[in-house]
């Protein structure tokens, strides 16, 4: 296994040079540079523009200067952003736990949701119910994103006004806010507390996976519920809790709008690997010895049908980051997404790379750690 | 008034329904199982032999339908049992061993837990400890190593699997095992290693066995009575011994005569011709008469009642063959 680990790590380093010298060497082929939008300024000549072009470096081939950011990102020195001059880093670091905290949770419900619906469905076949929530399911897993999003703010942000129209935070309400506090220590804070409660579901889910099922089911959705109970609690007691809520409150939104367009996707895939393990003789087995259906169902056909839907939910990571921007965009959250969709199109080269950098590194990660977690799920896989 | 039997099928009746009608599945089917007998039931592919195992554990699919007769089990109908009462029944009173072993053991529970599941289901204050001896002893006796309760069913061999799936149906004691072709998958030496320890074991515990297969040579290794059946019905019933010296059924004797002998004389092998009929519309009359060599009209119009022709020697034949010896 950590033969397997080590392997794949050096795979990961290898993948990420190719990705970002393929990267880099697109950015340079789009026409123009940064110094363009000095273009019509009349206060900004020709020559000077050519020393900001000179001190930037962007007189020089692109591939010394591919090199030259691959030296100064192995020191740790992702450059400066020209747009906002200021270090990469910076910038990254407080975009990024936005962008993370939105879409993890919205992935979360929405595999949740999937998972839980299509296992209804496979085992409601033939219904009415089946044949309306797969109709619905279509809808939403055909829809056209911005479309869809722009008339889920227009619907319940402008005109019933449940919901604020965008950003991630009430500007009145934080000018108020303690000195020193930003909004940037919620975001990271809350998704500390989501990922302690995840660890503890998922040490419950261990725990429990050998128990009677009835009894297994009780002790995990108590815990889920007392686990979230508890989170609640914490922020709720807490002194910032105005501005957490806030940011939670305009988090809605997003997440509904999110969990409608990808819920069907999970839905659908877990309804059609469901009925082909319903088909399995193991199942026909299980129901011999005496077992009540539900048992049958949640703990023979729906574990076997979790491992495809687990592996589509690890394919979908990478592009949980990368097509954010749309939501982003059409939210107005200032998140990864945004910031990469603005960097690349003035030319902001040190930032396009550095978000990159950050999205391509977290998304083979993320893989290393769905394969690791892979062959605890299916006793068949191992790795040597 | 002999012993009262274990199991009593009474007139069994099914059908599949499909989109171009009702297929008749089991038509009419009685038989009797005295307690620690143990009875084969042969026949050809789709004859509906899986259908009868699957009748007597309720499980089949939505589209069938049970449209008559009874399964007495200790007097009890099956099937007027709600699904409630039924659970009960499967694995603790009827167990099955099955077809395809290969793929009866979920791939994501090891083994023991699987025998455990079904321990736990139907002996609720079973301590686990007391189960997992249970599930150890019950390896010893099919001839695995109990260390291998640990183990997941894709770390067994085929023949292993099949001696798994064994102890399993074995695991809560049974009054009854259903036996649907446990061997077709493994090679002959595993196949005959497996017949005769369960063969054994169920000797030894006093169950009764239904064994189904399509190979009458397997059959005559494991029962003591033995059931044809041929296109949802039963034709001939009788001791294994009766059936393979005395068959009287034009299509037992077509059986018989498909089979190779390795003791007796050489003989040419007669294949039956024609195929079995569509049980969409079945033929009128007995079911066997278009391809039977002895059908007279009355076949053609009528079907023959099945009967005890003398000493527990069921038949259904107008114009059954005459008694002469067949040597095997």
């Amino acid at each position: 296994m950590l033969k397997y680990i080590a392997n794949r790590l050096l795979q990961i380093v290898v993948t990420l040079f190719i990705f970002f010298a393929l990267t880099y060497f697109i950015l340079d082929a789009q026409p123009g540079d940064i110094t363009l939008q000095y273009v019509n300024n009349p206060k900004f000549t020709k020559e000077q523009r050519e020393a900001l072009r000179r001190r930037l470096g962007l007189d020089k081939p692109a591939y010394v200067r591919f090199f030259q950011w691959m030296g100064n990102t192995l020191r740790g020195d992702l450059g400066e952003s020209y747009q906002y001059r200021k270090p990469v880093m910076d910038v990254l670091l407080e975009r990024a736990p936005r962008t993370i905290f939105l879409f993890l949770t919205a992935t979360l419900i929405e595999f949740f949701v999937g998972y839980w619906l299509g296992r209804v469905l496979a085992w409601q076949r033939g219904t009415g119910l089946e044949y309306g929530i797969t109709v619905v399911g279509a809808f939403f897993y055909t829809v056209f994103t911005p479309w869809f999003a722009l008339m889920m703010i227009y619907l319940f942000g402008f005109t019933l006004k449940w919901f604020p129209i965008g950003k991630f935070l009430d500007v009145n309400l934080w000018r108020t806010a303690p000195k020193g506090l930003t909004a940037n220590q919620i975001f990271i804070n809350l998704l500390v507390t989501m990922t302690l409660l995840a660890v503890a579901l998922v040490v419950v889910y261990y725990l429990t996976r050998r128990m009677n099922p009835y009894r297994a089911s009780l002790i995990r959705w108590s815990a889920l519920i007392g686990g979230a109970a508890i989170a609640v609690g914490y922020w709720a007691a807490s002194p910032v809790a105005k501005y957490a809520g806030d940011i939670l409150y305009h988090m809605a939104l997003p997440i509904i709008v999110l969990t409608l367009i990808n819920f069907s996707g999970t839905m659908l895939l877990t309804r059609t690997t469901m009925l082909e393990t319903l088909r399995e003789d193991y199942i026909m087995a299980a129901r011999a010895k005496g077992l009540p259906e539900r048992v049958v169902r949640d703990k023979h056909a729906a574990r076997n049908a979790v491992l495809p839907v687990f592996t589509s939910l690890i394919i979908s990571l990478p592009f949980i980051l990368g097509g954010g921007i749309i939501t982003e965009t059409v939210f107005s959250w200032e998140g990864l997404g945004l910031t990469l969709l603005t960097a690349s199109t003035t030319g902001d080269i040190p930032l396009v790379m550095g978000s990159f950098l950050f999205i391509g590194t977290l998304a083979l990660l993320a893989h290393l750690v769905a394969d690791v977690a892979y062959a605890f799920l299916d006793p068949r896989i191992r790795y040597a | 008034m002999a012993e009262k039997p274990l199991l009593s099928v009474r007139n069994l009746t099914m059908i599949y329904k499909t989109r171009k009608g009702p297929v008749s599945a089991i038509d009419d089917v009685s038989f009797d199982l005295k307690r620690g007998e143990s009875l084969g039931l042969v026949g050809e592919s789709g004859c509906g032999k899986t259908s009868v195992a699957m009748a007597l554990l309720r499980l089949l699919p939505d589209n069938a339908q049970i449209t008559g007769g009874q399964i007495l089990l200790d007097g009890t109908d099956l099937t007027q049992l709600s699904e409630d009462e039924m659970q009960h029944v499967r694995w603790k009173r009827i167990s099955m061993v099955f077809q395809a072993a290969m793929n009866a053991l979920d791939p994501v529970y090891k083994v023991g837990d699987q025998i455990i599941e079904a321990i736990e289901r139907h002996e609720r204050d079973i301590d686990p400890a007391e189960a997992r001896r249970r599930v150890e002893a019950l390896f010893k006796l099919v001839g695995i190593d109990p260390k291998m309760a640990d183990r997941y069913p894709h770390e067994f061999s085929g023949g292993m699997r099949q001696r798994a799936i064994i102890a399993m149906a074995l695991a809560c004691n049974p009054d009854l095992i259903i036996a649907d072709e446990p061997t077709t998958a493994l090679d002959v030496i595993v196949q005959d290693q497996v017949l005769r320890e369960l063969r054994q074991v169920q000797k030894q515990m006093g169950m009764s066995m239904i064994y189904i297969s399509h190979d009458i040579a397997v059959i005559a290794e494991v029962a003591e009575r033995i059931a044809i059946m041929y296109a949802g019905r039963l034709c001939e019933l009788a001791d294994a011994v009766e059936i393979f010296k005395r068959p009287r059924h034009p299509y037992t004797v077509a059986l018989m005569s498909a089979f190779p002998s390795i003791v007796g004389e050489k003989r040419p092998l007669v294949a039956l011709g024609g195929e079995p009929p569509d049980l969409l519309f079945p033929p009128p009359g007995c079911r066997f008469h278009p391809r039977c060599p002895r059908a007279l009209d009355i076949c053609k119009q009528q079907q023959p009642p099945f009967e005890d022709i003398g000493g527990g020697h069921y038949l259904a034949c107008w114009n059954p063959a005459p008694m002469v010896e067949v040597q095997s």
